[in-house]
């Protein structure tokens, strides 16, 4: 019996290192993968048979429908040539998918192709991690770095030698979306936008609608974010970062003070709706969406989606500026990147080059998604002259990159945003003290970006 | 002979082994970044000494998060420890009802935390929420949850309290349902009143049980972080940004690897600290039979 137990308990502790020791192998595995599918595309083994694909790592942050339609573009590159096959992945949200790829670097197991929201290009460029994609627009001679429509090209231009280490690609900025059958209803002309904060003002106090005492339709809102405090900080010639790259831009210069009375005032005077500080966006857009708010503030990248969904007819026009000041709004969303580490950069800039290029590529995607066409080519394809002419929405939309403002580059903008962010929601959620809070975050960014 | 002493070795090597790697090793390894001021992107890692700590122990938000951290633990642990307490001695009479109440009170427990955590965004939403609605009904002020930073943590706490309290509800009924019930009876020969019994029986023996509990429950406390990330992303200002998000913050939205492996060895000697302190301060009121 004692024998039994013996040999079984020796037979348990033989699977288990054995289970330890076949974990150990699955890690090397994909290591050993890939220097495999690199020989089987050179030229010298290429002749043996041209059935093994180089395979190429995409991942992107696009999720539902928008994700979807990521999916279709690379299936539709993969349809079309029988040398290169690209997975794409999608990683979770700009931040999820941030976190991923800076452990998969740290792991050895980057993709060789990765979407980066724009304002995390920095860190990675810095540690020149992304390659220069300048050498291969030359080689090709398909494309060069002034196609691409300048007010986009805020986060490509990296390092002393001014490597070309991101193209724009899901590009969007913030834009004002508003109700013409509620204008109509109001009294108000509904081909007419608001231009100014007065005007918004004025026509949110004439929108809302007060009924025993409780609000059921708000005039105005955007959601309490650092998007939207940035594009009226640049209306009044305020910086988000100054130009010493040293403090915020908007403290000595009273521009911060201006804006943050200008939101409180929306607010107190209930004609601008709250909305929560976690998915204030997307509850912004639904309630614009259920006709519980008239006049919003959101992405380009929605177009899409409320030309959908909205039983009303859409209006859009620039954000509202200051009268004092002139219109102004940074752009957002992410960009494209070769990773320096990637063993397959030829077959990768294949892919790019064709997603640029190719009228089936971003072409596609820009028109069906709403994100910004971000070459002069694609700009001037019959498509998207097709499309503006239908949906004038999207046309405003590239009409407003005239007037893109990017000024907060710095590899602790992250940092400083979460800051600036908190500095709001201290002074909209809490009712916090302008001048106070303006104080503190002066000094937070001054010990940020001395790092 | 030999043999025999190589022999448990031998049984302990695997456990051991998933130790070093999983545990020991990692946590060396924390150590080591902590004293860098490494971002995981840069092939480098530069040796700055203690300059993470020092920076670390001079940020105010740091701070803030370690009292938001305490904050926390101290309801949350309070909180659970009584309210399970009372539903176990409640659910202890194995009547259809009680068997009811207690799968009733666990379910909570086996939701995934997102859906929970979306259930919850409603129902305190400060306008449309049922939260709200009822506080009306019942002619108190309307609270803003989430939406302020003078209710936002208390909000966490309810939804973090409903969430496990089912869980150790479950372990602290097994616990009575343990205690040999010829006690009882000896004490109800003797007259001794129900709550007398409670302080005198019940508690003394469930002790053992409650005192790990409450160790788990503190670190586990101490590390709250999905019910954060999901329901305030830490704000508003701040108020619900507790240690955990903040490492994660600083190591991954940062990217300050180096900075959040000094706070999370800072973490790790708090925890260290506490059960340490549990164990000298309680272990001697603790009743083993």
């Amino acid at each position: 019996m004692r024998k039994i137990k013996k040999t079984l308990c020796i037979l348990l502790i033989a699977t288990m290192v054995l289970g330890l020791a076949a974990c150990g192998g699955d890690t090397e595995q994909p290591a050993a993968e890939n220097p495999a599918e690199t020989e089987n595309t050179s030229p010298n083994t290429e002749t043996s048979k041209n059935t093994e694909k180089t395979v190429i790592n995409f991942w992107h942050c696009m999720g539902g429908d928008n994700g979807e339609r990521i999916e279709r573009m690379v299936d539709r590159f993969n349809k079309s040539q029988d040398k290169i096959e690209v997975k794409a992945t999608y990683q979770g949200s700009y931040e999820e998918g941030n976190a991923k790829l800076q452990t998969a670097i740290a792991g050895g197991t980057a993709p060789d192709i990765a979407q980066i929201e724009r304002a995390f290009v920095e860190p990675y460029a810095n540690a020149s991690r992304l390659e220069d994609l300048k050498p291969y627009m030359e080689k090709s001679g398909t494309i060069s770095p002034d196609d691409f429509v300048e007010g986009l090209m805020g986060y490509s231009y990296y390092n002393d030698d001014g490597k070309l280490v991101s193209i724009p690609f899901c590009r969007s900025t913030p834009i004002f979306y508003y109700n013409k059958d509620a204008f109509k209803e109001a009294g108000l002309d509904p081909e007419t936008a608001p231009e100014t904060w007065e005007d918004v003002i004025e026509y949110a106090n004439k929108l809302t609608k007060v009924e025993d005492g409780k609000t059921v339709r708000y005039g105005y809102t955007f959601p309490v974010a650092t998007w939207y405090f940035k594009a009226n900080v640049a209306q009044l010639d305020g910086r988000t970062i100054n130009e010493d790259k040293t403090a915020i831009g908007f403290y000595d210069n009273g521009v911060g003070k201006k804006v943050l009375e200008y939101w409180t005032g929306l607010r107190d005077s209930g004609v601008y709706m709250l909305p929560p500080t976690k998915d204030g966006a997307l509850v912004a857009r639904q309630a614009f969406i259920n006709g519980e708010t008239c006049m919003f503030e959101e992405s380009t990248s929605i177009i899409g989606t409320l030309t959908e969904n909205c039983n009303f007819e859409l209006g859009a026009a620039f954000l509202p500026y200051a009268s004092e000041g002139h219109p102004a709004m940074p752009t957002g969303g992410s960009n494209i990147a070769i990773m320096a580490d990637s063993k397959n950069k030829e077959a990768a800039w294949t892919f790019l080059e064709w997603l640029i290029n190719n009228p089936e590529g971003c072409l596609q995607f820009v028109i069906e998604s709403g994100y910004l066409p971000f070459t002069k080519q694609m700009v001037e394809s019959p498509e998207i002259q097709e499309l503006w002419a239908n949906n004038p929405v999207y046309r405003v939309a590239y009409d407003q990159l005239q007037y893109a403002v990017d000024t907060e580059q710095h590899q602790y903008w992250a940092e400083l945003k979460s800051e600036i962010l908190a500095a709001e929601q201290a002074v909209m959620n809490d009712n916090a003290d302008i001048d106070k809070t303006l104080d503190n975050l002066y000094s937070r960014s001054l010990e940020i970006l001395a790092q | 002979m030999k043999k025999k002493k190589a022999y448990p070795y031998l049984l302990i090597g695997p456990a051991i082994l998933f130790m070093l790697v999983f545990v020991i090793y990692p946590m060396f390894y924390l150590g080591y970044i902590s004293l860098t001021n490494w971002n995981l992107i840069n092939p480098t890692k530069k040796f700055v000494g203690f300059n993470n700590y020092i920076t670390l122990f001079h940020r105010e938000e740091f701070y803030k998060s370690l009292f938001n951290t305490c904050t926390y633990t101290f309801f949350t642990v309070i909180s659970i420890m009584v309210i399970a307490l009372l539903l176990a001695v409640w659910f202890n009479r194995n009547t259809k009802f009680d068997t009811f109440g207690q799968m009733a009170i666990f379910t909570p427990h086996i939701i995934a935390l997102v859906s929970v955590a979306m259930v919850w965004l409603w129902l305190m939403d400060p306008d449309a929420g049922l939260l709200n609605y009822i506080l009306k009904v019942f002619g108190f002020p309307p609270s803003k949850w989430l939406q302020s930073s003078k209710t936002s943590m208390m909000s966490i706490i309810i939804v973090s309290v409903w969430k496990s309290v089912g869980y150790y509800t479950l372990i602290i009924l097994a616990a009575l349902q343990s205690i040999p019930k010829d006690i009882y009876e000896a004490a109800d020969l003797d007259n001794a009143p129900k709550i007398r019994q409670f302080f005198k029986i019940t508690l003394p023996m469930i002790s053992p049980q409650l005192f790990f509990l409450l160790i788990v429950m503190t670190i586990d406390s101490f590390k709250v972080f999905e019910t954060v990330r999901v329901m305030t992303s830490g704000g508003p200002n701040f108020s619900t940004n507790v240690l955990v998000y903040y490492i994660y913050d600083n190591a991954f939205i940062n990217m300050k690897l180096g900075y959040a492996a000094a706070a999370g060895m800072v973490l790790l000697v708090i925890i260290g600290l506490i059960t340490i302190v549990y164990f000298k301060l309680l272990a001697k009121k603790v009743h083993y039979q």
